[in-house]
């Protein structure tokens, strides 16, 4: 049952003091189904904050529709958006900004509680605010804490109670763990999965750190310059890719193993174009060990491959063959 | 045995506070070999950073070397005059940092600031001029003539971080420092920055300390590794025995705690309760401790950093007696 | 217990010292200075204000003029042989009266604009960012002084003028906070959450800004004071008899050299009040940032 589904989403900015536009999403769909972990990877300007931001309409798209449960938010009124909002929420990068610095661990998690109308009575929100505390694994005593009176961790994990608080049903992790110190990434990974499976949610989780997204995800697509170039099961997209540039994002990837044979070297030249001039046909070509001819007037569109597996590369689609 | 290049015997390193003095680094000591590349692995409160800020005399009030010594090359930084190690700053010892936009002058051209790096230091205009291209071909910059007029708002993070590190090549220094320099980049543009640095290390013989949060990073990298936590050195071995056979607990639960990217079972991760401590909490006896699973009486006075295998740690429980 | 559970448990159950905003005030050198000067001069402008000066600041004695300080007259006579102490304590009322109404209808008035451009930007703004340039291009004492002209003088209108001058400062600092505070994340979850964009403004933004508008008060009232006597040195304040400090100095101009008392007395008061209120403003500023303290 698909709980998020995204419809060829575009969404452009115009670039200041110039008639450049930056096509930030470029003609993104994807689907999300009831309890599934659907991962995205991707670097700088390849448009995967654009696209959360999207999904959580804290930006109308230039065109393109996103439909939770069914429903497709851009046809709501701001009173009937207020309630589907409770579905969707979103959990951000950095601990030290997401939270009211002026008000406690208590004060944020009650204020929602009370804006909507949950856990009854100020007595009621009390118990449920320590209740959710105890979720992500804080002691009664944080709620009484302002923020810099945590840690990183701890206001992280407040920021995934106050996600929690609404019950939705799709949560958006946007680099939940990339801002924490690495010994304290493990804990709060592992508290994410494990709210998942007791509280049957889904996840679209996005990171840079190809890893992470490979141990939380069951599906998983690949952005660049605001396309997907590939999406797949976890297994397939991150072990076995098959368009260049996930198979250079893959490569370099650091290994903790200084073992791991071969002289270090780039995995890919040249840098990410700006996205206000991409590159003409597929806008990875200029960086592009297998570009051929049509790669160079010709945009590749997502196909096919292997089961569920979607590649958009000519030369990939070329050699593999429709599935 | 040949005189380590760098060396640095005690050090502390204190923070001056209203409420009273707090020492940050406790006491370290370690040793560069001539044309070693040394990795220095912290989080955050690990004082690697001010470590590396010590030994250029860069450390500036409340914070200050209250004890221990830093010799280069022999030779006592502390007893040199502030334009004695100026002359070192910039020529002897170069520093490359994490933010290349803030590290870089924004309104000077990229190629005038390499230039400057070796004016500064009685270079003449014309031999700098030379030099300089020079130095920006190395460091792999396209087109030196043409980047070298640009200013670092227009360039890519990983091209100005290539100009950061010019600048910091330009004088031809014994000693190279690098903070945290790919931190803020791309995965595949911070592969290109460490295969760069990894092979003007080995061609041009570079003695080089790197200093990360990353072990990833490092893995391939750098001969040795020193592993610091809380203002302390907690080990200090061979790259290899530190992924392989790791002496400490932290050290090895921090590897435990990644991710396992041959795994296809993908269990919950090995998690470290707790938090690193902040540099104004003061632990009893191993800083550790508070997180360590092997933690006993004994870990309430502070071991020191003994020989073991072909390194160093600091732990009153070797691996045999771990649970 | 286990060794390391012990350490954990306590640090993490002991509920932090939080240090309060008053405490960190009084702990800095320029809240410690600001305090004290600015209580001197408030505690002198008290004492006026209940009528306790030493003498009448209004009644002559010509009998008594020009009279250096002494044990009768501790800050001398001026040449009307009024005591100079007690009417330096009445000027500072009436500059006090002056400044404090100006900058509360300018920090009312600009917070307001400030933040309305800000938070609701794109329609408000264009119009409101044109007048506020054009208020701000203005050196600030012609554009009072041309104010003050204008309408029929009292204390009211001087402060009037003063405070249209000082609107601008009040929209320029509150607006930038707002602009960016609407794209810190705890904003952006806010909207996600489904606040209102009300509750958003009155119940996160404003709290986070008010800091800022409580230290542009204290110090746009030390630079109310300074215009304040600036008109009035120009003849453009208050109007006789009330004295004023800006005046004072003016009647005292000519009699510099010979006695000195008359024109140092409301100069070294202006002086105290103004220091007194920019230190003031620097320690709040500090103290008020929650994060100071703690996290190094």
């Amino acid at each position: 049952m698909v709980i998020l589904e995204a419809v060829d989403l575009h969404k452009r900015y115009p670039v200041r003091g110039t008639e450049l536009i930056v096509n930030a999403v470029n003609g993104v769909s994807l689907s999300l189904a009831a309890g599934e972990t659907l991962g995205i990877v991707g670097e700088s300007g390849c448009g995967k904050s654009t696209l959360a931001r999207l999904l959580v309409r804290l930006e109308e798209p230039t065109s393109g529709q996103v439909l939770l449960d069914g429903v497709d938010l851009g046809s709501l009124s701001d009173r009937a958006m207020r309630e589907q909002r409770r579905k969707i929420q979103l959990v951000f990068q950095d601990p030290y900004a997401s939270l009211n610095p002026r008000r406690t661990a208590g004060q944020t998690l009650g204020e929602v509680l009370a804006v909507h109308g949950l856990g009854g009575d100020a007595k009621g929100r009390r118990a449920r605010v320590y209740e959710l505390l105890d979720m992500v694994g804080l002691r009664r005593s944080f709620s009484e804490r302002l923020p810099h009176e945590m840690s990183g961790g701890q206001r992280q994990r407040v920021g995934i109670a106050r996600a929690l608080a609404v019950d939705p049903r799709v949560i958006l992790l946007d680099e939940p763990v990339s801002a924490l110190d690495v010994s304290v990434r493990a804990e709060i990974m592992n508290l994410l999965g494990q709210l998942r499976d007791d509280l049957g949610l889904s996840y679209v989780f996005i990171s840079h750190d190809v890893a992470m997204v490979r141990h939380l995800s069951d599906r998983v697509g690949v952005m660049y310059l605001g396309r997907v170039v590939e999406a797949g099961p976890w297994k397939e997209v991150v072990d076995r890719p098959l368009h260049p540039y996930t198979l250079a994002l893959r490569e370099a990837v650091p290994v903790p193993d200084p073992r791991t044979g071969g002289e270090l070297q780039a995995s890919v030249s040249g840098e990410v174009p700006d996205p206000a001039q991409p590159p003409s046909g597929c806008t990875f070509h200029p960086r592009c060990p297998l570009a051929e001819e049509a790669c160079w007037t010709d945009e590749p569109q997502l196909e096919l491959i292997r089961p569920d597996h979607h590649v958009a590369c000519h030369v990939v689609q070329r050699e593999h063959g429709p599935a | 045995m040949t005189e380590p290049l760098l060396q640095i015997e005690d050090l502390v390193v204190t923070l001056g506070a209203r409420t009273g003095d707090h020492d940050i680094v406790h006491g370290i000591s370690l040793r560069v070999q001539p044309g070693e590349t040394l990795g220095v692995v912290g989080e955050s409160g690990s004082g690697k950073t001010l470590t590396m800020l010590a030994v250029m005399r860069l450390l500036s009030p409340p914070l200050a070397m209250s004890r221990g010594s830093i010799r280069l090359e022999g030779e006592d930084l502390a007893a040199l005059s502030e334009s004695e190690m100026r002359g070192v700053r910039g020529r002897k010892v170069a520093m490359v940092y994490q933010d290349p936009m803030t590290s870089l002058n924004p309104l000077m051209r990229v190629g005038d600031q390499v230039i400057e790096a070796m004016t500064a230091h009685g270079v003449d205009d014309d031999e700098a001029r030379r030099r300089a291209l020079e130095t920006m071909a190395r460091v792999e910059l396209p087109d030196p003539e043409r980047t070298s007029r640009a200013y670092p708002h227009e360039l890519s993070g990983g091209m100005r971080q290539r100009a950061l590190i010019a600048t910091a090549l330009a004088n031809d220094p014994t000693l190279l420092i690098a903070d945290e320099p790919t931190t803020a980049l791309d995965v595949t543009i911070q592969r290109q920055i460490l295969a760069l640095v990894k092979h003007l290390s080995d061609e041009f013989h570079m003695t080089t300390v790197w200093v990360t949060h990353d072990l990833g990073v490092i893995a391939r990298l750098v001969d040795r590794v020193v592993v610091m936590y809380g203002g302390y050195i907690v080990e200090d071995a061979p790259v290899d025995q530190i992924f392989h056979a790791p002496q400490h607990p932290y050290t090895k639960r921090l590897l435990a705690s990644l991710p396992n990217p041959a795994d296809d079972s993908r269990p919950p991760l090995a998690q470290i309760p707790g938090r690193p401590p902040l540099p104004s909490e003061s632990i009893e006896g191993c800083p550790f401790r508070p997180r360590c699973q092997e933690a006993i009486e004994s870990c309430l006075t502070l071991p020191s950093l003994e020989p073991r295998l072909e390194g160093a740690v600091a732990c009153w429980v070797p691996p045999e007696r771990w649970g | 217990m286990s060794v390391n559970e012990v350490a954990w448990l306590e640090a993490e159950d002991t509920p932090p010292q939080r240090e309060s905003t008053w405490r960190r005030l009084l702990a800095s050198r320029s809240g410690q200075w600001g305090l004290i000067l600015t209580g001197i001069v408030l505690g002198l402008a008290l004492l006026s204000a209940i009528g306790a000066t030493p003498y009448d600041p209004i009644s002559q004695r010509p009998e008594d003029r020009l009279q250096g300080p002494s044990l009768a007259y501790l800050l001398g006579t001026d040449l009307f042989g009024r005591d100079v102490l007690s009417r330096s304590m009445a000027g500072v009322t009436s500059s006090l009266q002056v400044a404090v109404v100006a900058v509360f209808i300018s920090a009312v008035l600009g917070t307001f604009f400030g933040v309305a451009s800000g938070f609701y930007g794109n329609r408000v703004r264009g119009p409101l960012n044109a007048l506020t340039n054009i208020l701000f291009a203005f050196p600030p004492l012609l554009l009072a002084l041309a104010l003050a002209s204008v309408a029929t003088r009292n204390w009211f209108t001087v402060a009037v003028a003063i405070a249209i001058v000082y609107i601008p400062i009040f929209v320029r600092v509150t607006r930038a906070p707002v602009l960016s505070l609407r794209e810190t994340d705890f904003i952006k979850a806010a909207r996600v959450l489904g606040f209102s964009s009300n509750r958003i403004l009155f119940r996160h933004v404003l709290p986070n800004i008010l800091p800022i508008v409580i230290v542009q008060v204290t110090l746009s009232m030390s630079w109310a004071v300074l215009t304040a006597a600036a008109l009035s040195y120009l003849g453009l304040g208050t109007p006789p008899p009330t004295p004023a400090l800006g005046s004072m100095v003016f009647e005292a101009k000519n009699l510099a050299a010979t006695a000195w008392w008359t024109m140092a007395a409301p100069g070294l008061v202006l002086i105290v009040f103004v220091v007194g209120l920019n230190l003031l403003g620097d320690g709040l500023r500090d103290a008020l940032d929650p994060r100071n303290e703690s996290n190094a």
